[in-house]
């Protein structure tokens, strides 16, 4: 917990009042879903960012978890409690078998296998008609009872997964499996020679990203309460891959960071098209595009990264200002 | 630093609680006007179907408010675009019901964002009249849960009388994997046996398939008397084309997933003698007359070609529909829709002609249309007409 910093501390405060300033469910909704979206986000940066393997195919791991809680609960009348924790192993396992096929892969190799997977998902869940519903898909999943069927209760569970999820990543980035996986992005060379298993935690690091990916899809599908193949596909995966490498890929804050930042963009320009109707439609994958060419273009590491080290640099010059002052005031009584 | 942490707390947490009691505050009822929310597909890949709908609500709008409103009151339609996207449709419903306090809902155009949105209209109690061809969206019937397109039911009871008429009994069809196509294919093997059809082959094809010329092959090669293609533009279009090149002879229908004008230009000449069933919308001048819905149709024609100088497709009417029902029932409660459920009772007792159908609601009926209100057209000299 230590190493973690003060961060967590105006994370929480933040979350826990948040909903004092959004009354409506309109903005709450933009909240749960900017929950959602950043716990698949936080899975692909331990993938991306941490261990530097690329997945275009994060949006499939979302999807079977969406299913696997969708199948469960709808045909199956499990707790949707259950089917959750369901909806996080199976894209795991997913995960893992996809993981020691792909093992030997790297760089354009790994993004092509990964986009394969996201296809092959997608097209999956619209052919299996018997169990998915194939392209008409799924209604009637039940929403979870979390103190209450409401907007509300959906935020504080969406939010209490990001945060275990984040509590999760942050200790694990500071431990000897994050650092065996910050080795494995620098040099996998290098990382074997120090004795590292690279496939071994190359496979770790896909699973947690399967995991939270299903654990995300799986709240998703009670949130909605109808499911379709239609957010399962490549532009999804596109998206998280944005909100990954705009927050900053080698920051588990990043994650967080980047998915508000998008989310806020699309919230912004919803709002700015009720005066302004040229903004509507998808103007936004427009101006995500531009974003993200500027932050690769002017700051590769992302805005977290970015954003502390600019700290980092004021700090500096105000302590060495601070002494430099200190220096004369000390001159000054000398004299 | 722990000290500058909380410095920063009370401010923040005495700013959110001023925000959250102002809020409940409660904000101003206008009593002139009556706050209705729409949500279409503007953009993506449903806006042909978006851009008509709301072209047409628009127009309706418009002349209502003209005309002195609803029992006085004017309509404020606030419309949302929901990019063909199911979450983005759900987040639009939630922002119309929640922060623009509408007292009902039209939309969504595609199956997936209005099922979304039911889900919450449902859970809210707010009347939802939706556009999409899916029969799932009132099938079960749930309160405040209305559409007003035909569905694929209508469109399979019409083509299988039509077929019984002519005697034809085996059938194969091809239909799209979207969800207009793999939903009326279900309802093509449920009714069969009822109509006395036997379906000898059935096909599928990828929405953005460029060429059907294998499982058009199979169907050649079956003893099928006649061919029903469930799809949306293109894949019908292409479909009729190559069955010609395959030497195809036996009648082909298709319904109103591609009864438009674009069916007519991309099949060409080869759309020549095809079946389709059909809004009487589709060509207004074949409306027989005496027909119940020969004076609506015809002035909504003429409105909308007056506001936008191009004809009105199915689409466009079903949003005019939607729209004049819910002012329907608006008008039997005087204008007041701020009880959810005396407007969802109220719509569930709409009598309208329309120009779709004649829309009969029922607690048991909430789609309110019969095979009926669908017509059997033929292509004859590359124009729609009635079929005989």
């Amino acid at each position: 917990m230590k190493n973690i910093g003060k961060g967590i501390y105006v994370y929480l405060a933040l979350v826990i009042f948040a909903p004092l300033l959004f009354q409506d469910d309109y903005y709450l909704s933009l909240l749960v879903i900017t929950g959602i979206y950043a716990i698949v986000a936080i899975g692909l940066s331990i993938v991306m960012g941490l261990t530097g393997q690329i997945s275009i195919g994060q949006a499939a791991f979302w999807g079977i978890g969406a299913y696997t809680s969708a199948v469960l609960t709808t045909k199956y009348e499990i707790s949707p409690f259950l089917a959750l924790i369901a909806a996080a192993i199976i894209p795991a396992v997913f995960a893992f078998i996809l993981a020691r096929a792909i093992a030997g892969l790297s760089g354009y190799y790994l993004a092509m296998a990964t986009l394969a997977f996201g296809y092959i998902i997608q097209i999956l869940i619209s052919e299996w008609e018997s169990v998915t519903g194939g392209a008409t898909g799924m209604i009637g999943i039940p929403s979870i009872d979390f103190f209450g069927e409401s907007e509300l209760g959906m935020y504080y569970l969406v939010w209490g997964v990001v945060t275990v999820v984040l509590l999760f990543s942050l200790n694990l980035v500071e431990s000897r499996v994050g650092r065996a996986f910050r080795a494995i992005h620098k040099s996998e060379i290098a990382a074997t020679s120090m004795g590292i298993d690279v496939r071994k935690y190359r496979l770790l690091a896909f699973v947690v990203g399967g995991l939270f990916a299903g654990l995300s899809g799986g709240l998703y599908a009670h949130y909605v309460g109808t499911l379709d193949p239609q957010p399962f596909g490549f532009h999804e995966s596109i998206v998280f891959i944005t909100i990954v490498v705009i927050g900053g890929m080698t920051n588990i804050w990043g994650a967080l960071v980047g998915t508000f930042v998008i989310e806020m963009i699309r919230a912004g320009l919803t709002s700015l098209s009720d005066t302004f109707p040229a903004l509507s439609g998808d103007v936004d994958t427009i101006v995500y595009g531009a974003i993200l060419v500027l932050i690769i273009m002017f700051m590769p590491e992302g805005l977290v990264p970015k954003i502390q080290s600019m700290v980092q640099s004021y700090k500096h010059r105000r302590s060495t200002a601070t002494v430099v002052v200190q220096k004369n005031k000390e001159r000054e009584t000398a004299r | 630093m722990k000290k500058g942490l909380k410095r920063l707390l009370l401010p923040l947490l005495l700013s959110a609680i001023m925000i959250f009691v102002s809020a409940c505050g409660g904000a101003s009822e206008d009593n002139n006007t009556i706050k209705v929310g729409a949500v279409y597909s503007i953009t993506g890949p449903n806006s042909p179907l978006g851009v008509p709908e709301k072209q047409a609500v628009e127009m309706l709008v418009k002349q209502i408010n003209d005309n002195g409103g609803v029992s006085g009151k004017k309509i404020e339609l606030i419309i949302e675009d929901d990019k063909s996207d199911n979450t983005e449709a759900v987040k639009k419903i939630k922002k119309l019901v929640t922060s623009d306090k509408v007292v009902a809902v039209l939309g969504s155009s595609g199956s997936g964002p209005s099922l979304g949105m039911a889900e919450y209209a449902h859970s809210r109690k707010i009347p939802l009249i939706s556009m999409a061809a899916a029969n799932e969206v009132t099938d079960p019937v749930r309160p405040g849960i209305f559409k007003t397109p035909h569905t694929d039911i209508h469109a399979t009871k019409l083509i299988y009388k039509f077929l019984q008429q002519k005697g034809l009994k085996k059938v194969a069809f091809i239909y799209d994997s979207n969800p207009y196509g793999s939903s009326w294919a279900t309802q093509l093997k449920k009714f069969a046996s009822q109509y006395g059809i036997e379906i000898v082959a059935e096909e599928k094809y990828g929405t953005k398939d460029q060429s059907m010329n294998s499982q058009l092959t199979k169907l050649k090669n079956s003893d099928a008397e006649v061919i029903i293609v469930a799809g949306t533009n293109p894949g019908p279009a292409t479909i009729v084309k190559e069955a010609k090149q395959l030497g195809i002879k036996i009648p082909i229908v298709s319904s109103h997933g591609s009864a438009n004008h674009k069916f007519l230009e991309l099949a060409g000449k080869d759309a020549e003698g095809i079946y389709m069933a059909a809004g009487k919308l589709l060509e207004p001048d074949q409306i027989k007359p005496g027909d119940p819905q020969e004076q609506i149709i015809k002035k909504f024609v003429a409105d909308y070609q007056a506001a936008y100088k191009s004809t009105p497709d199915g689409f466009a009417g079903y949003a005019y529909d939607g729209l004049n029902i819910l002012v329907e029932a608006l008008k039997s409660l005087n204008g007041d829709g701020s009880d959810s459920e005396k407007l969802a009772e109220a719509i569930e007792n709409v009598k309208y002609v329309g120009v779709t159908g004649e829309f009969k609601f029922s607690p048991q009926d909430h789609n309110g249309l019969t095979e009926d209100s669908m017509i059997m057209m033929q292509v004859k000299d590359g124009k729609f007409q009635l079929a005989e």
